[in-house]
């Protein structure tokens, strides 16, 4: 049995209202092309997603990483995308 | 006694989930987002914490960073490493800087938790280690001395040959489950003999990666490999002319074995990368929880190793088979941890005594040690009851295997057992003897394998 099962309620609800404004924020980022701020989100997702057992994001933080990386913002869109749908999904269907 | 963690990690998230799982388990946390405060912290003695449990990418400085300037100050709190990393030479590169451990993520917390109590007993073994040296005295005329409790005619056995062995230099091998007192009759060979103004150091073979263990053994030279930054002086050094105990030397890898053996016979070791050979002082004393005369048998282990160890063999039998000593083991508890809990005026009651010998004790001392611990903080009149000591849920269990017990003197008169029951009863009996291996039941009990099977089977019915 993994801890992550047993993860407080309240810690998943906190993390994933700061991944929503995470989600925000990128937006914004794209539009600035603040580079460097969308692959901190895309490491820290990468990171940190899985062991709150949310699984499903750890693969979107790893293309938000690497997109942001190579600057290619039509991987970068289609990543912030995906992570809004994703984190939205979540929070609809998992809390 | 609240464990004291620091954890550090830039990432608030993870930082918080951490502290979260470990404060639940009633640990302290104090938590960072940069190594380098924590370094300050504990370096100015502001903070003082048990272990510390760092991420490895940080902004200021690393975690590697971080544990080489702990290290560098003679730190000796446990670090433990967490890695996105599962490369082998991040591991052995953390290994190498000091760190106690690594865990890779997905923090995977049981793991964690497993780890971060391995580090946690080992500082406290080493606490003992010098506590014990106040402890253990020889009372004259007798075989028994104090620290070390038993006048079971086993452990008299067993203590009176680690007195006698004290003055010699000969391998000794100590066998016997897990928590029965291996350890302790190790330190007391240590602390009898000549080498007691010498360092005694114990390895544990099972707890450390293979790879990393042979340099911790035998040391090595200053860019003998990825990682080794600065040369390390082995544990066959370090415990210069003092004794070098080996635990779990049953799960040493083959090829470990073979370099085991070739520093029995030559007495010199040579540090990975280096040519020269310097030769070594220790006393070398091993132990194991497996049967290696099996373990030859199987191949998992050196025949010539075997008996070059087993020069001179002692064993310590599981505290089910000895129940003289588990008054006085209990007796002995109770006056170590009211003195250490400030406790006073509290005894066992009469049924709280039988049950204590009626328990089996799978984890041996060991176990007791720790219930008598937990019932002492626990209980709140003054008389210890049965259930104080033994849980109810444990106590089930205890009633089944008392059943079990093999003793014709327990079977009810009134209505006899048939052949057929007692066999099954026996087998039960056997399997539990062997931890539920059901080769070695086999083997023992000369069935075959099919036909324990078979047994099995039916008695599920
Ligand atoms: N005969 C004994 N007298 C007092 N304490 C003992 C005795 N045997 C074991 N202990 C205690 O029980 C615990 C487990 O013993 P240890 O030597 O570590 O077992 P092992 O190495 O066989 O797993 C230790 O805390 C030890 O001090
Ligand atoms: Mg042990």
């Amino acid at each position: 049995m993994s801890f992550s099962n047993q993860v407080p309620h309240e810690m998943k609800v906190v993390y994933i209202q700061r991944r929503l404004s995470d989600f925000a924020e990128c937006s914004k980022a794209i539009a600035t092309g603040d580079y460097s701020f969308l692959e901190k989100v895309g490491h820290q997702v990468k990171g940190n997603a899985e062991s709150f057992g949310f699984d499903a994001l750890s693969p979107i933080g790893i293309a938000l990483e690497t997109a942001a990386k190579e600057k290619n913002i039509e991987e970068i869109k289609k990543a912030v995308h995906d992570f809004g749908t994703a984190v939205a999904n979540i929070q609809k269907t998992e809390l | 006694m609240k464990a004291r963690i620091a954890l550090i990690d830039d990432d608030r998230d993870t930082l918080k989930l951490l502290s979260n799982f470990f404060e639940n388990l009633d640990y302290t946390t104090f938590l960072y987002e940069d190594a380098l405060k924590a370094f300050e912290d504990i370096s100015n003695a502001k903070l003082n914490c048990d272990v510390i449990v760092t991420d490895f990418s940080l902004p200021n400085i690393s975690g590697i960073e971080f544990t080489k300037r702990m290290k560098s100050l003679g730190n000796q709190i446990p670090i433990i490493l967490i890695t996105a990393n599962r490369k082998v030479e991040v591991a052995v590169e953390a290994i190498h800087a000091g760190a106690y451990d690594f865990v890779v993520k997905p923090i995977h917390f049981p793991q964690l938790l497993v780890s971060v109590e391995r580090a946690l007993h080992l500082a406290r073994v080493e606490q003992d280690n010098q506590t014990l040296k106040t402890v253990v005295k020889l009372q004259e005329g007798t075989t028994s001395l104090e620290g070390v409790i038993g006048k079971s005619p086993g452990i008299k056995h067993a203590l009176d040959l680690a007195r006698r062995v004290s003055q010699s230099s000969s391998n000794v091998l100590i066998s016997g489950e897990s928590g029965t007192g291996k350890e302790i009759i190790a330190k007391t060979i240590h602390i009898l003999g000549p080498r007691k103004k010498f360092p005694f150091i114990a390895i544990n073979c099972a707890s450390i990666p293979e790879n990393l263990l042979e340099s911790e053994l035998f040391g090595h030279a200053k860019g003998s490999f990825t990682g080794a930054s600065e040369k390390k002086v082995g544990l066959f050094e370090e415990a210069d002319a003092g004794t070098l105990f080996l635990d779990e030397i049953g799960d040493l890898n083959l090829s470990l074995q073979a370099k085991l053996l070739r520093v029995l016979q030559e007495r010199k070791i040579k540090r990975i990368g280096e040519n020269q050979y310097r030769p070594i002082r220790a006393r070398i004393v091993c132990a194991t929880h497996k049967n290696l005369r099996e373990e030859v048998e199987k191949k998992n282990f050196r025949e010539d190793l075997f008996f070059r160890l087993n020069v001179i063999p002692i064993w310590i039998p599981p505290l089910r088979e000895r129940k003289e000593d588990i008054i006085p083991l209990a007796e002995f508890f109770l006056n170590k941890f009211s003195a250490l809990n400030n406790i006073r005026g509290k005894f066992f009651s009469n049924d709280c005594l039988e049950a204590l010998i009626k328990h089996p004790w799978k984890g041996n001392v060991r176990e007791l040690e720790n219930s008598i611990e937990r019932a002492l903080v626990l209980a709140e009149k003054d008389r210890i009851e049965s259930d104080d000591v033994i849980p109810i849920d444990q106590a089930d269990t205890r009633e089944t295997s008392t059943e079990n017990a093999f003793d014709f003197s327990r079977i009810s008169q009134s209505r006899l057992l048939s052949v057929e029951e007692l066999i099954n009863k026996y087998i039960s009996y056997a399997l539990e003897i062997n931890q539920g291996v059901k080769e070695k039941t086999a083997k023992d009990l000369q069935i075959d394998r099919k036909t324990l099977y078979r047994r099995l089977k039916e008695m599920e019915h």
